[in-house]
């Protein structure tokens, strides 16, 4: 993996940053940025333009001469013909330029992320270090990422403002994006197809870090769960398994006796649950009140989402959610 | 030679032309003006509908985490909005609009095919109730209005709400054809003598793009929400990716309609604006050749840019470029209709009435929406704000600005001409400012939104996103853009109600429609103006030239003239009011609905259709009957009625050959969908089902080759009054084409296809192929059959053969659509391989 | 990670999205010149301006407190008037939080219950599905502040 120590320390603490797609964090968005800057300049000459023909030619004084038509269609060629072909082959050329440049920039990825659509969550795979979270993607800085994008179910797509351009995940094919965060920060990424009931709640966080930090960060996503320490939250374990979330909920490292979970529509692998910052898709913070009223009723929240509600005794949801904040 | 009517004659038109009376005369109207009316009636209703459901949905977003509506009821709501403004709104009522004005235009009395007008209208109404019923009943469809698969397949839209889309899209569409197919014919067959295409009016060439866009466009969409409805209801795998089917086909499809669309509903407004204009600043449009070639360029180039709505599907990046260039290209003939009318103004002299401020708001508002549309067109920036608030706005701008406010001004415009009353100049101008202030509010607000990276299309977002107030802003203007609508409406029932009467002529406007009463007439016109010039009523000099038809066989009746040129030809009947279309309608409209509820009833749904067909000609022989005895008085013009037409190529020929030309897209975008799946299939024909056989369809293909042989012998031979060969080919062609088809069900017994058609993708297409196919071929054995009994019947003789004019050309067309459909299905899997 | 790391602080978001706030004053003064935000009110909105008059619990912000409420997740359980998100019906909710007579069923409702009831709810009713959050006496007295102004 590249290194890039020349880059200063992660400021702390990081921030969410609001996903504004003209606030670029990464080559990719910068680029598209200034796309648009370029071509917000000229549209708004054009619009002032024609506006003020249209004023002139309704205040402005008439000619003392007759109207002619000839003047007219000079105004045609000049302004509907002329005009908008040398303005699009600027913006034409601009286009390309902007796409070349992006690509050349960003060249090819350098570490591979797999991402899966769900209704209505996001599966993240990292296949060069055997990694699987949910709904948070790490990232170091500066280096660029190449993001494998599918869909298990209907048609998604991936999208981070401020790292760049969006893409589909589709059903039957593979999509490659590839990105680059220049800046540590906390980035939203959001669903921007639409893909039923919640598609307004299926977001994501990118992290991005120091080189080391992501290592740090792989290295603590590869340990596997251990058996929890305390009372309330071995019976949490307990919970977890007897409750039955273990039937869509994978824990690497617990005894489950290997559940059959290939016919299920999957949750999030949990192994890592409290590393996370968020839980039910970038819907809420990851803390122990959210946890608690989404393990018991998540339809409150995402009505139609495809986890169930559980139904526990008080104790029960006590220790359960002890258990999950175990999971670092 | 101009003639005019004597007053006797007068009296027997205005009989002949009594509309109907009493509560049916609902079902029998057939005239276009009623029609035309109901179908701007019905349209503005869907808008104010489809406008109330925005409203609610910008309450919802008006705060974060609003509880005001579900996420259910929410995405039926916008599902609704997009579905109505563009299928029971826009495309409609720009249609209206072309129904009752473009008879008028032209100097005409009537549509081409009046009953078949009234007949789509029926099918809209009807698909419209049934829409918004399944709304009130909660199971509205939920897919968006583009109902991307595989979310509206029957695995991830399980209840009934897709079906209503997907079925009532495809019956919907049989609307818009039938009033493109008549518009094109009444534009093409029925202008006033003198009216070359020159001095067509611009708005009447903007229809007639319109018509040729409708007609290119359409039939992609019907396929796709055909196989949409079959995947949901029989179980096929069009969309499927696990059995071979492809989402990214419905998109295809679908934007190869849908960007057209856009276009279909933009083309009539720039023809409303061109109109309007020249009225309001007292001289003919600037470059009236530059307009219409750049209405037409539009209509090329618009089919140019379906792709531009999958940029981010992961398309390769050198195809999306040749779309990029195709989507900014288009900002061409769009700067064409901008800068004439921007030189019209300036050589003109403005005269401020509201007409006037609703264009003057469309071009303001339109080259904002273009402007943002060849950003969009940019494949880096697009990747940005596709699918986000951006593109909300974008397309408003071009919508709203690009046809509603045409459309405002020219509903100003033509009010007088509809109802005889004038509209309330106070009223107008307040109602086009709130209009415009609360449309820039809303939807201006939204191109920052969509920058802030708020997706499109969801129900609620999360609280300090830098959302909250850009939404709040959209929730307000859209109060204040309802409220101008509001007055709007208002100013409409308060002139309807007290409005000062209107002159034939308020505005002092130069197109033919104002040359009748307002409202016109039943026929309205007594004599067909005769047309020297682009501008009828400003060269006129105050009495138009006229050409009389007068009345002598007592029926309804106007001129048809040459294509080119508009040479008067012949005389073309036209029905009179009967109830027979609204019986069609609903016959047509059961059998799309049973195929939602219940595939068992389609067949019964057949059956009704038949008869209705049955009884909507019964009518005419039995006028025939009555009508052949009389006399034609000495240099009449031929008469063109469906037995009996003589000389030229009578009106229903064109009808045909519209028909055929739509058929023909259909069974294109069949063969693109075989060989789309193909590309992307790893084996094909899949191993399972292997190569089809050849040794039955090549000799059935060969049968039915045949089959056009006797068709051409028996048309040959009536045009030199052999009876007998007629007869004799008309049997013959008749058998070859039931062996056709009794081989084809032969075919389809053997095992090699007992697979099904919902096995796989493969088996899908094809099946659907065949089936469309032989469907056609036992249509045209019934319609041969009655063109037999006529035959037998000795109807035809050398110069009255229309009729089998007719039918011949339909054969020919479906014995030679087989072949390229034979070359798909049966040699392709052995040419090409198979596979990618 | 560190909690202090990862927490959302939507303050922040707020200061962040400066430039982005420059852009919308435009329109923000548009809608002024029309003068119609003032006509259209909404329920959100109204208890925000009820808040700060009933600050009538000693110590207590009830501003802070409905940012409280949202950030330890309060509405993931409870229907809470004014906290975004906050519609759900796994715990009773607390509209009108200022009629109700008794915490828990059990417990009279004084602030000084609600703020111990917040901060411990196993202590005073063992086996409570309601999770002890980590909230400190200070941030429950906002909470309370908050809570209180429901229903005056």
């Amino acid at each position: 993996m590249q290194t890039t120590q020349f880059l200063t320390p992660m400021p702390l603490p990081l921030q969410i940053n609001p996903p504004y797609s003209l606030d670029p964090r990464g080559p990719g968005a910068a680029h598209i940025a200034d796309l648009w800057w370029i071509m917000f300049f000229l549209g708004t000459a054009i619009f002032l333009l024609v506006a003020g023909l249209m004023f002139f030619g309704l205040f402005g004084r008439q000619d003392q001469s007759a109207p002619n038509e000839q003047q007219g269609l000079r105004w045609i060629m000049l302004g509907g013909i002329v005009m908008p072909a040398i303005v699009l082959l600027v913006v034409f050329g601009i286009t390309i330029r902007s796409a070349v440049l992006n690509a050349n920039e960003v060249g090819t990825g350098e570490i591979t992320v797999e991402v899966v659509g769900h209704r209505w969550w996001w599966e993240v795979h990292y296949p060069e270090h055997s990694v699987v979270t949910a709904n948070e993607i790490h990232l170091p800085v500066g280096v660029p990422v190449e993001f494998i994008l599918r869909s298990n179910d209907v048609i998604h797509s991936f999208w981070v403002p401020q790292l760049g351009g969006k893409m589909d995940l589709i059903p039957g094919r593979q999509n490659t994006l590839i990105l680059q965060a220049d800046e540590a920060g906390i980035y939203r990424g959001e669903c921007a197809e639409f893909c039923g009931l919640q598609h307004a709640r299926m977001h994501f966080m990118v992290i991005a870090h120091t080189t080391e930090e992501f290592e740090q960060w792989i290295e603590s996503q590869q340990a596997v769960a251990v058996q929890p320490q305390g009372e309330l939250a071995r019976r949490g374990e307990q919970v977890f398994i007897s409750a039955g979330c273990v039937y869509c909920h994978t824990i690497d490292g617990l005894d489950d006796g290997a559940v059959d979970r290939s016919d299920s529509d999957l949750g999030p692998n949990l192994t890592h649950l409290a590393s996370r910052t968020t839980i039910a898709a970038g819907t809420l913070e990851n803390n122990r009140g959210n946890l608690s009223g989404w393990i018991a009723n998540p339809h409150g929240i995402k009505p139609g989402v495809l986890m169930p509600a559980t139904l526990l005794p008080g104790e029960d949801l006590q220790a359960l959610v002890t258990y999950l904040e175990t999971l670092q | 030679m101009a003639t005019t009517l004597s007053a006797q004659d007068n009296e027997t038109l205005k009989q002949i032309w009594q509309p109907p009376a009493g509560i049916l005369s609902f079902f029998t109207a057939v005239n276009h003006r009623t029609v035309g009316l109901r179908y701007i009636i019905t349209g503005l209703t869907f808008f104010i509908l489809a406008g109330i459901a925005a409203l609610l949905m910008r309450l919802q977003l008006m705060f974060p985490e609003n509880t005001f509506m579900n996420a259910e009821l929410y995405n039926q709501f916008f599902t609704m909005h997009g579905t109505t403004m563009m299928f029971l709104f826009a495309v409609p009522i720009m249609e209206g609009v072309g129904i009752y004005l473009v008879p008028l235009m032209i100097g005409t009395r009537d549509m081409a095919f009046p009953r078949l007008n009234a007949f789509g209208y029926y099918v809209f109404l009807i698909s419209g109730i049934v829409l918004w019923v399944s709304l009130l009943f909660g199971s509205a469809p939920d897919g968006g209005w583009f109902a991307y698969t595989p979310l509206t397949g029957p695995r991830y839209s399980p209840g009934i709400g897709t079906d209503f889309y997907a079925t009532l899209l495809t019956f919907l569409e049989l609307a818009a054809l039938v009033a493109a197919v008549e518009l094109a014919v009444t534009i093409l067959k029925l202008r006033a003598p003198g009216m070359s295409f020159n001095r067509l009016p611009i708005f009447v060439w903007a229809i007639l793009v319109m018509s040729f866009m409708i007609m290119f466009a359409m039939p992609s969409l019907i396929t796709a929400s055909a196989q949409l409805a079959l995947d949901r209801t029989m179980g096929t795998q069009f969309f499927n990716p696990t059995n071979g089917g492809d989402p990214l086909l419905w998109q295809h499809l679908f934007w190869f309609f849908g960007h057209p669309e856009v276009y279909i509903i933009f083309v009539p407004a720039l023809g409303i604006v061109s109109t309007v204009l020249p009225t309001f600043v007292g001289r003919p449009i600037v470059g009236y050749f530059y307009l219409v070639l750049s209405l037409v360029a539009i209509g090329i180039v618009s089919f140019g840019l379906w792709v531009h709505h999958m940029f981010t599907t992961g398309l390769p990046i050198l195809g999306l470029s040749f779309f990029t260039i195709a989507s900014m290209m288009i900002a061409i003939p769009s700067g064409i209709q901008i800068f004439s009318s921007l030189a019209t103004i300036r050589l003109g002299k403005p005269v401020f009435k509201t007409p006037l401020l609703y264009v003057l708001g469309f071009i303001i508002i339109f080259v904002i929406g273009g402007i943002t549309g060849v950003m969009v067109a940019a494949v880096p920036l697009d990747t940005q704000v596709h699918d986000t608030y951006f593109v909300v706005a974008h397309f408003h701008y071009v919508l709203i600005g690009g046809a509603v406010f045409p459309l405002f001004a020219g509903l100003y415009y033509w009010f007088p001409k509809f109802t005889g009353k004038m509209l309330n100049e106070r009223l107008g101008p307040i109602g086009f400012w709130l209009t415009f202030i609360g449309f820039n509010v809303t939807f201006f607000t939204m191109h920052f939104t969509g920058f802030a990276g708020m997706p499109r299309r969801v129900y609620t977002y999360l609280p300090d996103l830098g959302w909250d107030m850009l939404n709040l802003i959209s929730t307000l203007g859209s109060f204040v853009l309802a409220a101008g609508i509001g007055v709007f409406f208002i100013d409409l029932i308060f002139g309807l109600w007290r409005g000062k009467p209107a002159g034939d002529n308020p505005w002092g406007a130069s197109t033919l429609e104002w040359a009748t009463t307002s409202p016109p007439q039943p026929y309205n016109f007594a004599s067909i103006p005769i047309v020297h010039s682009r501008d009828p009523l400003w060269d006129a000099n105050g009495e138009l030239e006229t050409y009389a038809v007068e009345p002598y066989l007592g029926r309804r009746e106007t001129i048809g003239t040459s294509v080119l040129d508009a040479r008067p030809e012949q005389r073309v009947e036209l029905p009179k009011p009967t109830i027979t279309p609204f019986i069609l309608a609903l016959a047509t409209a059961f059998t799309f609905i049973s195929l939602m509820v219940n595939i068992v009833l389609v067949p019964i749904g057949g059956i009704l259709i038949a008869l209705s067909v049955v009884a909507w000609h019964w009518t005419d022989i039995e006028d025939h009957k009555a009508k052949e005895v009389k006399q034609e008085p000495e240099g009449a013009l031929p008469s063109s009625a469906i037995i009996s037409s003589k000389g030229r190529h009578p009106t229903f020929w064109w009808g045909i050959l519209f028909l055929i030309l739509i058929e023909a897209v259909v069974f294109a975008s069949l063969i693109v969908s075989y060989f789309y799946l193909r590309a992307g299939a790893e084996e094909w024909p899949p191993e399972l089902v292997g190569r089809p056989d050849l040794l039955l369809p090549t000799i059935n293909t060969v049968i039915l080759l045949l089959s056009s042989i006797p068709i051409y012998l028996a048309d040959h031979g009536i045009q030199r009054g052999n009876q007998r060969r007629l007869k004799m080919g008309i049997v013959g062609s008749f058998i070859l084409g039931a062996m056709f088809v009794v081989i084809k069900f032969i075919e389809y017994g053997n095992v090699n296809y007992a697979y099904g058609w919902t096995r796989t993708a493969y088996t899908s297409i094809v099946w659907m192929i065949i089936l469309y196919h032989t469907v056609h071929v036992i249509t045209l054995l019934i319609k041969t059959c009655v063109v037999g009994i006529w035959a037998f019947q000795e109807r035809f003789d050398s110069e009255r053969n229309a009729a089998l004019q007719v039918n011949g050309l339909y054969w020919h067309f479906v014995v030679l659509i087989w072949l390229p459909l034979y070359a798909t299905i049966y040699l392709s899997p052995y040419v090409l391989g198979s596979g990618s | 990670m560190e909690d202090r790391v990862l927490r959302l602080d939507n303050q922040a978001h707020i200061k962040q999205a400066g430039l982005h706030q420059r852009l919308i004053l435009i329109t923000i003064f548009l809608s002024l010149v029309l003068g119609l935000s003032a006509c259209l009110g909404d329920a959100n909105q109204s208890s925000m301006a009820m808040q700060s008059e009933h600050q009538s619990l000693e110590g207590g912000d009830s501003e802070r407190g409905q940012q409280l409420l949202y950030d330890y997740g309060c509405g993931s359980c409870h229907t809470i008037p004014g906290v975004p998100g906050a519609n759900t019906y796994v715990g009773p909710p607390l509209n009108e939080w200022s009629q109700r007579h008794y915490i828990a069923g059990s417990l009279p409702n004084t602030p000084e219950n609600l703020i111990t009831w917040i901060q411990n709810p196993q202590q005073i009713e063992p086996g409570t599905a309601m999770p002890i959050l980590g909230v400190n006496e200070q941030e429950a007295r906002h909470m309370s502040a908050y809570l209180y102004s429901l229903g005056n």
